[in-house]
């Protein structure tokens, strides 16, 4: 153990980050207030302060390293016979340090704007530092008062510490949460500048431009965490899916949800110098949402499977919540007479409209994940009575909005911007919709024969007129689904087509270099057509899940299991004992028309600590069409009989494939020209080096979540866990629907659904309720009798009745009057429109004149340099 | 691996905190006035320049995309005029107050050159075209700035040549130099 007193000189580092964010602040204001001269006084302080968090860090990482266990915080997630590696993993492994890693990063990034910023945006910068500063000092009051990695254990240093949870123990948290913070973190810099042009009243189009790269960044890194906890649920918890709309990944989730609109409605105002309000507004929106997201992690005010423990924070993040609402709103108040739109939408059918009901439909999608995570407190307040909302109820409500959503992405690059013709309509829109209804009776007449068949049995989850309906939409989906991505494919292939072509023609050149000119010289819109893409794939692969056939079995080696054309054969089962963990693999072969296509080994890994833990390690075959998804539940080592369940689960891989290709369209959007990267183009605000360096972060993005997609079968044998797997055999697929909605009351494991739930209570709550089923009940009588016995707690889908009801109808109440209100406007403001467009004068000065003769000669050029 | 990233991570937080201490020190010297005075006025300016020169930058960006939509067929003639004369309005403005912002120079570098600021008024788009690095100067709409930069030298300022004539090597030497630059010769009456 160091002989230095590491914990004092911890807490004192806390003090001094939060002393020297202060007077950053304050100068940062002072700034502001006329002292331009003190702006390098001020950015220095940034860097001070970022240096400061990054000292508490190492000092942190060193204390790991060190096994000093003085600190209640490495005594509580390390242990002296953990790798280096996980040592280093630890830091963001618990409560207390992830704060302190949060607050780094957000350090790291003050630090990079503060030094882009030098000599540029003289009247928005004292106040981006100053906002910057004021989120590092809230961490800084977090860390010191309530979160603190620097406490230290008041009996004294133990020989050895808990160790970090074996759940946690595995690269996919080396490389995850650290992403996912990157993501939520990177909003605070656009929040920075939006909020520094509410103060200054600078809201034209300059803090939109200045912060794009940074909000872009923000929203690709979050996408990527967002992506990379899909796979890790996926790929190493074994439950079988990669969503589960548990709170903690709701309030990832959120943030992206209020990011999207607000990056697409800023083309608006920077194109037409609309929605200047709305435009802060889902700025500060946004950077609430990660505020509220850390909030509802860390507080432990709703229950999730994954959240930290409960702890005192919560009152902090509310407090400074409050603080950000006031401030927000009061600002934009404040500013808004120089908020007003200096345009208004000509056409209902422009691109202008399309990205409003983007905004719509998105903005009516956070509304509803919100209502539906919160619904527990709501609940709680409204009528005493603790319900819970699990993945059903979320996947059942959702599609009906992914579709809208993924059918106004396909129309909106259609349409012109300010308004279609309505020759041009037909022109667009005639080869999308060829395309759709091919593929509609392509997938109607060959679909069932594949074993894709374009409607699927509904599972009902409530017995009244709205789980009818839902358990309609449910069964149309698939081919609604494959309809639509079929529709926003082809428009999207048609538009860079069209371009080509146009270039093709007027420039002469060749296919190839037309569209590669077609695509760098308008890298925002084509690469936002790449994210379009890429969402057009993920949904595909979501679709998929229509498809998913599971069977489970007892079997002996040499016997298999065939499940959707596939056979998989129990081979055998062996033992490797390393320091601490014991880890039993079952060998299967994966045949397929009879020739054996590959092997794959699902296993179990028992821990020493705690005592008797095991993780279950599931084991995929991945292929373009589907996965096999094999999870060995039990295996007795005297008659070598396994329980296994395998899934075959049809287009996952697209899901990650969308994945890529929005890094890769985001890349492109992000990109600099070949003329900044030569430096032949001071571009304000964009210095090549910058440039080139979010795009090296952007490709390395990609270079992780390709390796997250290839890295479980190169080694499926990676120290891995399952949260949710248990021992559990399901007999078909019935049973697994209902036993998902019904949750485990046995107090000790967090409410699992007793379709994973693998404790005594719940077997024998299973063992009860198939008596039942046997007896003839149906599913939702079950379900009923179930909640009248447990509670309303103990179901995963609150009941359609009374004030229950108003968690599904509030929000689609919401989202319906705000779509008939668009259109009215829309409406209205076509009429007022009409006749102030040709008002504006024809006459040219001679000083006109001229100015035009220049800006010409620089369209030339810049049409020849690209 | 197990002994290294220790002192690793003591060498990173000395390293830090070396920093920290440099950029404190920074900063206070900054805001106690004793920091090396630095030309904020002029970078401020040098600022307000950048983001004009960057709207400029959009807005030719904008013309061209809309030109492009418009051959594609997606917007129609009367909207696209109106559009492309919105973006060109802007664009004039800004081509105006980038004017604007170097015309104090302008005159300044004139009378430097010893010469009328004869070229003002048909120089300044093209001054703005020189300011801004992205856009060269062949982009110049009026010509008259080079023309009248000649006749500046062979005009009023050969006054100036004949007096800076070395009158030691006849060597032609700059309006405020001291010394011949061929004999190192005083060239004022004093030296």
């Amino acid at each position: 153990m160091p002989a230095i007193d590491l914990p004092l000189f911890g807490n004192i580092l806390l003090c001094g980050i939060l002393v020297s964010a202060a007077y950053t602040f304050a100068i940062s204001l002072w700034a502001g207030a006329g002292r331009r001269d003190l702006l390098p006084a001020s950015r220095a302080g940034v860097y001070a302060t970022a240096a400061l968090i990054g000292v508490a860090v190492f000092v942190l990482a060193y204390a790991f390293q060190a096994h000093d266990f003085r600190l209640r915080y490495v005594l509580r997630y390390s242990d002296r016979a953990m790798s280096w590696w996980y040592l280093v993993g630890s830091l963001w492994g618990g409560q207390d340090g992830s704060i302190l890693w949060w607050t780094f990063l957000l350090g790291v990034y003050s630090a990079i704007t503060a030094f882009g910023l030098r000599g540029k945006l003289p009247e928005l910068q004292p106040y981006i530092l100053a906002t910057l500063m004021s989120i590092i000092m809230f961490f800084g009051v977090l860390m010191l008062f309530s979160a603190n990695p620097f406490s230290t254990v008041v009996a004294g240093a133990p020989p050895d510490g808990d160790g970090l949870n074996p759940l946690l123990q595995n690269y996919w948290m080396m490389i995850h949460p650290p992403m996912l913070y990157l993501g939520m973190t990177g909003w605070a810099v656009p929040f920075a500048y939006c909020i520094a042009a509410l103060v200054t009243g600078r809201l034209g189009d300059e803090w939109i431009r200045a912060s794009r790269r940074w909000t872009l960044f923000a929203f690709i890194a979050l996408t990527v965490g967002n992506v990379l906890g899909m796979l890790w649920s996926y790929e190493e918890l074994g439950w079988g899916g990669y969503w589960a709309w548990d709170p903690v990944e709701n309030a990832a989730f959120m943030p992206l949800l209020a990011g999207i609109p607000f990056l697409h409605s800023v083309v608006l105002q920077e194109r037409r110098g609309m929605f200047k309000v709305w435009n802060v507004f889902l700025m500060c929106l946004t950077f609430f949402m990660t505020i509220f997201g850390t909030f509802l992690t860390r507080s432990g005010m709703i229950a999730s499977v994954h959240s930290f423990a409960k702890s005192s924070i919560g009152g902090y993040f509310v407090v400074y919540m409050i603080i950000l609402a006031v401030v927000c709103a009061g600002l934009i108040i404040w500013r808004l007479p120089l908020l007003r739109a200096e345009h208004r939408i000509d056409s209902l059918l422009s691109r202008d409209f399309v990205f409003l009901l983007n905004n719509w439909i998105l903005m009516g999608m956070l509304f509803f994940v919100l209502t539906a995570t919160t619904w527990p407190l709501i609940s709680e307040a409204l009528k005493d009575e603790t319900v819970t909302v699990g993945p059903p109820f979320y996947n059942k409500w959702m599609i009906p909005l992914g579709l809208i959503l993924l059918l106004l992405t396909g129309i909106g690059p259609l349409l012109a911007w300010r308004k279609t013709t309505t020759g041009h309509l037909y022109k667009v829109l005639m080869w999308p919709v060829v395309g759709a209804v091919l593929t509609m009776i392509l997938h109607v007449a060959v679909g069932p024969s594949l074993g894709y068949p374009p409607v699927v049995e509904g599972d009902r989850i409530y017995d009244t007129l709205t789980g009818r309906v839902l358990a309609g939409i449910y069964s149309a989906s698939p081919v609604a689904a494959t309809t639509v991505c079929a529709f926003v494919l082809v428009g999207h292939m048609q538009e860079f087509w069209r371009g080509t072509r146009v270039r093709m023609r007027n420039a002469g050149e060749s296919f190839l270099v037309a569209l590669y000119e077609l695509v760098t010289r308008a890298k925002r819109r084509y690469g936002g057509y790449m994210v379009h893409l890429g969402l057009v794939a993920m949904y595909f692969g979501f679709t998929g899940a229509a498809y998913d056939k599971d069977k489970e079995a007892a079997l002996t080696p040499g016997q298999s299991l065939k499940v959707m054309g596939y056979e998989v054969r129990f081979d055998d089962s062996r033992m490797e004992a390393e320091p601490g963990v014991r880890k039993i693999f079952t060998d299967m072969t994966v045949i397929k028309d009879g020739k054996p296509i590959g092997e794959i080994s699902p296993a179990k890994f028992i821990y020493d600590k705690p005592p008797g833990t095991a993780t279950t390690e599931v084991a995929i075959r991945i292929t373009a069409k589907e996965d096999v998804y094999a999870i060995m539940n039990t295996v007795n080592a005297q008659t070598k009989v396994g329980t296994f369940r395998v899934i075959v689960r049809p287009f996952v891989v697209w899901i990650w494939i969308g994945g890529l290709f929005m890094i890769l369209g985001t890349a492109v959007c992000m990109s600099p020209s070949i003329r900044e990267v030569l430096g032949e183009v001071r571009m304000p605000r964009r210095s090549p080096g910058m440039a080139v360096a979010t795009t090296a972060l952007v490709i390395l993005l990609g270079g992780v979540l390709l390796i997250g997609v290839l890295a479980p079968s190169l080694a499926s044998a990676q120290d891995t866990s399952s949260l949710h797997a248990g021992s559990v055999t399901m007999r078909n697929a019935e049973e697994r629907q209902l036993f998902a909605r019904l949750l485990c009351e046995c107090g000790d494991c967090q409410r699992l659904p007793l379709s994973t739930c693998a404790c005594g209570w719940a077997e024998r709550a299973r063992a009860e309720i198939r008596k039942d089923m046997a007896a003839g009940k149906t599913p939702v009588e079950i379900q009923d009798a179930y909640r009248e016995e447990h509670g309303p707690q103990s179901i995963a889908i609150p009941a359609d009745e009374g004030l229950d009801r108003l968690l599904w109808a509030v929000p689609f109440a919401v989202i319906a009057l705000a779509a008939i209100q668009l259109f009215r406007w829309g409406r209205r403001w076509k009429r007022d429109e009409g006749g102030a467009a040709l008002a504006s004068g024809d006459g040219k000065g001679s000083e006109e004149a001229r100015y035009d003769a220049a800006l010409d000669a620089e369209l030339d050029r810049l049409d020849e340099e690209g | 691996m197990d002994a290294f990233l220790p002192g690793f991570f003591i060498f990173l937080s000395a390293l830090s905190l070396v920093l920290v201490l440099l950029w404190l020190w920074q900063s206070l010297r900054g805001v106690l006035g004793t920091a090396a005075a630095t030309t904020q006025a002029s970078a401020i300016g040098v600022a307000e320049r950048d983001s004009l020169l960057a709207e400029k930058n959009e807005l030719l960006t904008a013309i061209r995309d809309i030109r492009f939509e418009h051959d594609l067929g997606k917007i129609s003639d009367g909207d696209y005029q109106r559009m492309d004369k919105r973006y060109r309005a802007r664009a004039r403005e800004v081509l105006r107050e980038l004017d604007a912002q170097v015309a104090p120079y302008r005159d300044e570098a004139v009378k430097l050159l010893g010469g009328e600021p004869a070229g003002a008024e048909g120089g300044s788009a093209a001054a703005e075209s020189d300011a801004g690095a992205e856009v060269p100067s062949t982009s110049t709409p009026t010509s008259s700035a080079e023309p009248e930069a000649h006749e500046l030298s062979a005009g009023k300022g050969a006054q100036e040549v004949r007096a800076l004539k070395c009158a030691g090597c006849g060597t032609l030497n700059d309006s405020d130099a001291k010394f011949c630059k061929n004999c190192a010769v005083g060239l004022r009456g004093e030296e």
